[in-house]
């Protein structure tokens, strides 16, 4: 394989790999700083954040995942992944090159792994993209009630990207994408009372500002401390939506999933 | 005091520091890293007229925080929230004594806080006593994310927080400002999690717990344990300079928040010297949420009077002026 070519498969394996707090892919956020190719299949990525301070826990999960992805890509042999001016820096790329794992790279201050911390902001994701989700629904049909979003199900939704994104979110909770499935659900997929839609839509909302803002920030941050990264960013749309063929309610989608976390 | 078409506004600026972040107090490289993260929030976050250099953003001295904050900006009275972090900064980051002299010269204008960390346990309880003495603390500041040797922070519900707590109570120490922001581990949990803030504001109902650049980025959050916690306030610290560069993002916190909590719970802080007040102040009080945001009410004239003074006033017993509150009838 070429290395151009294999430069192009190294950057869709990265696609995959996604900011658990901003729920996005880290090669549109511009936190892929390069990645480069020998001619002895070697491959070296550098990823960048907008802070030294960026949360360890945060910053060693999208490196490990990154790492993962390339390693499970047919043609890799020797995968290098470095985080660039972090203050945790030299741990992370210690831990990632021995494959220590996160206990095994942070060592007695890590008191648990962190499939708990990566479920609570999947459940954060799909809080917001249920929102965006039903939020396009209300505005759309104008008399359609809050306590109306009670009835809504999957089927209901358009084919648009924000629905799209609310299924990729549902799978990846394990929950049901089956057009009958209700929309408006808590994180184990149970119907709230209608009594308590509007506080629920409410809330769902903060998540959604919540989530959306910090992205913002997190661009705008990365782009003052490595200005070269401007070019590297997309913009972040109202939801992130897979390019390609659209997906419908109840299809088999094509999931990202986080890889699993070396844990030792 | 700030005026603008015939409205008078009395400005707390309930959240100032005044740090020394040069190279000479820098103890290793994440003091250098520490401050850098400061300077690309206020290069990212403020209009271009208002960027400092670098060398001014690292010391500017008393003398430079009484003009930006009381001669330049509009500010009636400033409260010192510091930082310790005495694993970054030799000296610490925030200047105790340069602060506390200024408060103590200008009493009417500058209120000082200090801090305190529950793992020096009974030591650092005792040091509180003679602090709350020396300084005449009526708040604290607590980065409950500093690092200590190989503790990566503490919870506000730890046992010894809660003697901690105990103690300001009795000491009359009632404002606790909690910074839940970016800073530093702890690793495990999500470094911005609040539900401890909860636990302590139910422990001790009589206290008011501030937290410190409400939450952000975990707004939500933060506005469901304020919503049940009468005694949660929110300030806004790091939250202000985005009426400048998102507007529309602002809008959307300051909506969050007046629909969460209430106008009452809600302080307007420069985050000094992150940010210089005058500018957020003028744009604060020219703000509007946007007419297409219909899912918030308009912020009214009483509630942009209380954010920008009259609830951190009120807090902190800061007089304000006769025909600067609320009930005023407005000049005609």
């Amino acid at each position: 394989m070429p290395a151009d070519a294999r430069e192009r498969s190294a950057r869709a394996a990265l696609d995959t790999v996604l900011d658990p707090e901003l729920d996005e892919p880290i090669t549109d956020l511009g936190f892929v700083r390069s990645v480069t190719v020998t001619g002895d299949g070697a491959l070296t990525v550098r990823l960048r954040l907008p802070t030294s301070f960026c949360s360890p826990n945060f910053a060693y999960l999208m490196a490990s995942d990154a790492k993962d992805a390339l390693t499970a890509l047919p043609w890799t042999r020797e995968v290098v992944v470095l985080l660039d001016d972090h203050h945790d820096s030299d741990l992370i790329n210690q831990g990632l090159a021995a494959d220590a794992g996160y206990r095994g790279t942070f060592g007695a201050e890590a008191e648990k792994d962190l499939e708990e911390l990566r479920l609570t902001f999947r459940r954060k994701a799909h809080a917001a993209a249920m929102e965006r989700a039903l939020a396009g629904l209300l505005r759309e049909n104008p008399d359609l009630t809050e306590e109306d979003l009670h009835g809504v199900v999957l089927g209901d939704l358009p084919d648009a990207a924000a629905s799209r994104a609310l299924l990729r979110r549902r799978a990846a909770l394990g929950l049901g994408v089956a057009p009958s499935e209700p929309v408006l659900v808590d994180e184990d997929g149970r119907r709230f009372p209608p009594a308590e839609i509007p506080l629920r839509l409410r809330f769902a909302r903060a998540v959604r500002v919540s989530i959306d803002g910090n992205a913002h920030f997190c661009r705008g941050l990365l782009r003052t401390r490595y200005p070269e990264s401007a070019a590297d960013q997309s913009p972040r749309a109202g939801d992130v939506a897979t390019p390609g063929r659209p997906v419908r309610a109840g299809e088999p989608i094509p999931l990202v999933v986080p890889s699993k976390e070396n844990v030792s | 005091m700030y005026s603008k078409d015939g409205e008078n506004y009395f400005i707390v600026d309930a959240h100032v520091a005044l740090w020394d972040a040069r190279p000479e107090n820098q103890l290793n490289i994440h003091g250098k890293q520490f401050i850098d993260c400061f300077y690309d929030y206020h290069r990212n976050l403020s209009p271009e007229s208002e960027l400092w250099p670098y060398e001014e953003y690292l010391y500017y001295g008393g003398e430079r925080l009484m003009k930006d904050l009381f001669v330049d900006g509009y500010v009636d009275h400033a409260i010192f929230q510091p930082a310790r972090l005495g694993a970054f900064y030799r000296n610490g980051f925030g200047r105790t004594e340069e602060a506390h002299a200024l408060a103590r010269r200008h009493p009417d204008k500058l209120t000082y806080n200090h801090s305190w960390d529950p793992r020096y346990e009974q030591k650092g309880l005792d040091r509180l006593r003679r602090d709350a003495e020396r300084f005449g603390l009526k708040g604290v500041k607590l980065y409950t994310a500093e690092w200590k040797g190989d503790s990566r922070g503490y919870k506000l519900d730890d046992p010894w927080t809660y003697r901690y707590l105990e103690a300001c109570q009795e000491l009359g120490i009632t404002n606790i400002h909690i910074h839940k922001g970016p800073t530093i581990r702890p690793l495990d949990r999500d470094a911005f999690d609040v539900a401890d803030v909860d636990k302590a504001a139910t422990r001790f109902p009589e206290m008011n717990f501030v937290v410190e650049h409400c939450g952000l980025p975990r707004l939500e959050d933060f506005c469901w344990i304020a919503t049940q916690e009468p005694n949660v306030h929110a300030g806004l610290a790091v939250a202000m300079p985005f009426i400048h560069s998102r507007p529309r993002y602002f809008a959307q916190i300051i909506g969050e928040l007046l629909y969460w909590l209430d106008e009452n719970r809600i302080q307007f802080s420069s985050d000094y010297a992150l940010w210089t007040p005058r500018w957020l102040i003028e744009r604060f009080v020219d703000f509007q949420i946007p007419e297409d945001m219909t899912e918030y009410a308009p912020i009214t004239l009483a509630q942009k009077k209380k954010i920008l003074g009259l609830n951190a006033a009120a807090m902190y017993g800061i007089e304000v002026p006769a025909g600067l509150g609320v009930d005023e009838p407005a000049v005609a």
